[in-house]
This record gives structure tokens, C-alpha cells and sequence, in this order.
């Protein structure tokens, strides 16, 4: 669409110093709610997996 | 009092140094947990044979079955609560999430996300506490008043809690932020479906009720230690906050607003209706599907597909479900929200078309990837919409704004359904063989869908009337005032 948005790839990879602070605090944040994900994933597909069997 | 000023919004406008990756997982887990509505109907059975359970002495035998097992075993007591009549539960909580999002929008750009996710955590985990009473005494207005209202509005604030501060944390990617979070929407029943009838099979034989009540207060008690951590972590960006490095005038277009509109006038303009509808028949078309995805699959191939493999296809379109939602929504920060949905809007007839082909010919495959697609599409079209918004009304408001929209998931929520049923059973009434009664019911899924084509299509950026020309511009507003140097918040 050509009247919409477009967004470029330099200004989305955009990263200050703040980003790279806290980074033990963000890695355990994201493990803190990626490990249940993951275990619901994988539950789920293991049942999807009758599809294919 | 000193204790809940902890929640103010001026206790969490974050310092510098701020790291904003940390706002998306207090996101998801507000999201994570919520997403637990859409695995409501692993109770069904279970609910439905509370009196009869519960006339049998609970003895070592019956201890051994597997709870699956025995609720098949089970014939319901006369007095029993019925499918349909369960059915009500989740209605009503999508019901009270609509209204409580459209209620609670404005007061949650007042006072902040902590507030409301601390609200959301307390409604939805009382939700289930006050079930679990209702299912323990077999009360069914308590469960309504409990899962259905209590806990409906902790869905809504809940869900619209962490969209608008996502979007100002991420001005340069908020389909992507806000796809993360809603994302989590989606796997927050896969979480929840498994969890529970791991629950129920501990639970079951220690008291009367198959498991559900021990059931409810367990996931009532993790829920709320769960969201407490998405209380502890969100911030807000301080005011003019923008990322290194962003270039406001790289994410300007005719449909990115440079502005703001107020949520009261809003819902005055066109655009905001258009984009109702188009919420509304995304969501309809989807349930179309999902709702009878397990059926539809063993009448389309009779002899193929067993009630085993159709229980791993609708796994498998939960997993679409959520893929979606991520994937669509970062997608729409490369094309742009209008294109996203110009696919939806296309693609997405074409693939309700095709699944009555796929049965005529007997290709497994095809009605796979047909579902599949689709049911990427209803979680992108939820994920997308609040980026929509913004490009649309700006940021100052958006999660007010997004709020009201969602009274459009509350009447697809339950005109879906209604229409499905009815179609089923005029379909069933007039003789029309099984493995054809799904047709006209996708026909009509694709023409509402063509009806979304023509809204998206007629999206024009807001009249300069509805402007708010009062209050700070936010975000990615593209202003004088503003500047992207304050890189840490």
C-alpha cells in the first residue's frame, strides 16, 4: 500500500545503551515466561502430532 | 494506603538505564495467563457430571480410572448442568471482557498499566475462587457471577492493560510489541488445557467434583502469583521518551497519524467503525472454523481422520492460532496495516472456498493448510488491530480506544457461535448429506469476510476535526517538541 507504512530496517534494528543494560534481569524474565510456553507448546504438539502419524 | 501507592502511574515511569525488553515479558504474563478462557472447555465434560460423580462412593476403583475415563463413564444426573448451559460460562466472559475493556479503557490511560494488571490479577484469580464455590455447591449462578463476570472483567482489563505501553516502549515495531504480548493470549490456553487436566487428575478422588474445585483454586492461586510479576515489572517510558537512533520521519505515512484523537471522539469517526466491522467478521469467520474444526474434519474424511487425529488437528490450529498473531502483527511493520489486512480480507476467502473443495477431492493436505492459514489470519487480525489504532488515532489514548473496539470480539463472541448453530441445524433440517453441511456455513464466512475488504478499503486517515489539539503529543509523534536523544527511560 503505498499510503501506508513502511518501516526501514536500520531505524527497526535501532539500539541504544539501554537496551544492553539489566541483560541478566532480561534473560530471566524472558525465561521466566518462555518456560511455560514452551512446555504448553510442546504438549500441543505432541497432540497435533496424531495428524501426522 | 502507603502500600498501594505502589501502583500509582508516577511510581512507574522508568529510570534511566531502563532496559525496555523488560516491559514485553510482564506483558505476556499478564497474556499467559488470561489466554487460559480459550481452554475453558476442557471443564465441559467434567461439569456436566458433578451430581451424578458425586452420588458414587469415591472407592479405590473408580480412584484408578483415569479422569477422562471416568467422566466418559459417567451418564449425567438429571439434575446435572448441560453443555449448552456450561456453554454460558465462557460467553459470558467474553461478554464482560468487551464491556469492561470498552468501561475501563479510559481509566487505565489514567492511572497506568500496574494498576490495572493489579486489577486484572485480582478479578481473574477471584474469578476462580468464587467458581470454585459455585462448582463445590453446585451453585450455577456463582460460577456465572464468579468465571463468567468477575473473571470476564479481569480479561479485559488484563488484556488491554500492557497494548498502549508496548506501543509507546516500541514506536518503531508496535505491531511486533503488541503481537508479542497478544501472543501470549493464544498460548496462554495451550498452557492452561494440558495444566488443568493434569490438576483435575490429581485433584480428582481427594474431594467431590472431578477435580474441578481443587482445579479452580489452584489455577486461581498461580494466576495471581503469575500477573504479580507483570505488576512488579511494567514501567512506562517518561514523557518524550523515544529510542536511539528512531527517526520519526521514517514511520510517517498517510495512515500514521502525526496526531492524536481523544477517545470520545473516536468512536464519532468512520474509521473507527470500519475497523470495528472488520474485528467483527475476522473473529466470526474464525469461529467459524474453530468452532467446528474437529467435527468438520472427521464428516469432510470419513474413515481418515478419527476423533484422536482431529483432537491433534485442533492442536495444531491453536498452534496457527498463536503463530499468527505474532507473526501477522511483525509482518505489519514491513507492509503496513492496511496491506495486513488487504490479505486477510483476500486470502482469507479464498482459503473458506477451498475447504469444501478440499473434501471433494479428499486432499487431507489441503484442508489442513486451509485451516491452518486461516486460523493464522483470526490471530493476526486481533494482534494487528491496536497497531491499526494507533496509526490511526495516535498513541495517547490508544489503549481507551482499543478498549471500545473490543466490543467487537464480545459480539462475534457470541453472534459466531449463534450462527454456526443455526446454519448446522438448518443445514442438518433440510437433509443436506454430512459431509456437505459445512458449505454454506464457509460461503458465508467468506462473504463476510469480502464485507471486512470493503471496510479495510475505505480506511482514510481521520478527519483533522477529531484532531486533539490539547494534552502532550506521545510516542512516535512526529514533533518539534520531541527528540530522540533521551535514549535511556
Amino acid at each position: 500500500m503505498a499510503d501506508d507504512v513502511r518501516f526501514s530496517s536500520a531505524a527497526s534494528s535501532a539500539t541504544s545503551p539501554a537496551e544492553n543494560s539489566h541483560k541478566g534481569w532480561v534473560m530471566l524474565s524472558w525465561t521466566f515466561v518462555l518456560v511455560p510456553l514452551a512446555w504448553g507448546f510442546t504438549q500441543t504438539l505432541i497432540k497435533a502430532a496424531a495428524l501426522f502419524t | 494506603m502507603a502500600l498501594l501507592s505502589f501502583l500509582d502511574r508516577d511510581r512507574i515511569i522508568a529510570k534511566p538505564g531502563f532496559n525496555r525488553w523488560l516491559v514485553p515479558p510482564a506483558a505476556l504474563a499478564i497474556h499467559l495467563c488470561i489466554g487460559q478462557a480459550y481452554a475453558f472447555s476442557v471443564f465441559n465434560k467434567p461439569l456436566t457430571k458433578l451430581v451424578a460423580v458425586s452420588q458414587l462412593a469415591p472407592t479405590d476403583t473408580l480412584r484408578a480410572l483415569s479422569q477422562s475415563k471416568l467422566v466418559d463413564a459417567l451418564s449425567a444426573a438429571p439434575t446435572d448442568w448441560s453443555i449448552p448451559t456450561i456453554g454460558w460460562v465462557f460467553s459470558l466472559a467474553i461478554v464482560f471482557l468487551g464491556l469492561s475493556a470498552a468501561t475501563f479503557g479510559a481509566w487505565l490511560d489514567r492511572v497506568g498499566p500496574r494498576k490495572a494488571m493489579f486489577a486484572s490479577a485480582l478479578c481473574f484469580a477471584g474469578g476462580f475462587f468464587v467458581g470454585s464455590v459455585g462448582v463445590y455447591y453446585h451453585q450455577f449462578w456463582l460460577l456465572l457471577a464468579g468465571y463468567g463476570v468477575l473473571g470476564g472483567i479481569g480479561l479485559g482489563l488484563g488484556y488491554i492493560s500492557p497494548v498502549s505501553t508496548l506501543i509507546k516502549w516500541f514506536p518503531d515495531k508496535p505491531g511486533m510489541a503488541t503481537g508479542l504480548a497478544i501472543m501470549g493470549f493464544g498460548g496462554g490456553a495451550m498452557i492452561a488445557a494440558p495444566l488443568s487436566v493434569k490438576l483435575m487428575e490429581i485433584f480428582h478422588g481427594m474431594h467431590h467434583g472431578l477435580g474441578v474445585t481443587g482445579t479452580f483454586v489452584t489455577l486461581g492461586a498461580i494466576y495471581l502469583i503469575y500477573m504479580m510479576f507483570g505488576v512488579v515489572t511494567v514501567r512506562v517510558p517518561a514523557p518524550g521518551w523515544l529510542p536511539r537512533g528512531f527517526n520519526a520521519a521514517k514511520h510517517t505515512g498517510k495512515l500514521v497519524a502525526s496526531y492524536n484523537v481523544s477517545v470520545d471522539d473516536a468512536w464519532k469517526t468512520p474509521q473507527f467503525w470500519l475497523l470495528w466491522v472488520m474485528l467483527l467478521v475476522n473473529v466470526t469467520a474464525g469461529i467459524g472454523v474453530l468452532s467446528q474444526a474437529s467435527p468438520m474434519s472427521q464428516d469432510l474424511f470419513p474413515g481418515r481422520v478419527t476423533a484422536v487425529i482431529a483432537g491433534g488437528f485442533v492442536g495444531l490450529l491453536s498452534i496457527a492460532n498463536m503463530a499468527g498473531r505474532f507473526g501477522w502483527s511483525s509482518f505489519s511493520d514491513v507492509i503496513g496495516r492496511k496491506a495486513t489486512y488487504l490479505a486477510f480480507f483476500t486470502l482469507g476467502p479464498l482459503l473458506y472456498i477451498l475447504i469444501p473443495q478440499s473434501g471433494r477431492i479428499q486432499s487431507v493436505a489441503l484442508f489442513v493448510l486451509c485451516c491452518f492459514l486461516i486460523l493464522t489470519m483470526y490471530g493476526g487480525g486481533f494482534a494487528t488491530i491496536p497497531a491499526y489504532l494507533r496509526d490511526l488515532f495516535g498513541t495517547r489514548q490508544v489503549g481507551a480506544i482499543h478498549g471500545r473496539l473490543l466490543t467487537a470480539w464480545s459480539t462475534a463472541g457470541v453472534l459466531g457461535p449463534a450462527l454456526v448453530s443455526y446454519l448446522g441445524k438448518y443445514q442438518t433440517d433440510h437433509g443436506v448429506p454430512k459431509a456437505h453441511q459445512y458449505d454454506l456455513t464457509l460461503y458465508i464466512m467468506a462473504a463476510l469476510l469480502l464485507v471486512g475488504l470493503v471496510c479495510d478499503l475505505l480506511v482514510r486517515p481521520v478527519d483533522a476535526k477529531y484532531h486533539d489539539l490539547d494534552g502532550p503529543v506521545t510516542g512516535t509523534m512526529a514533533t518539534p517538541t520531541l527528540t530522540t536523544e533521551p535514549t535511556r527511560g
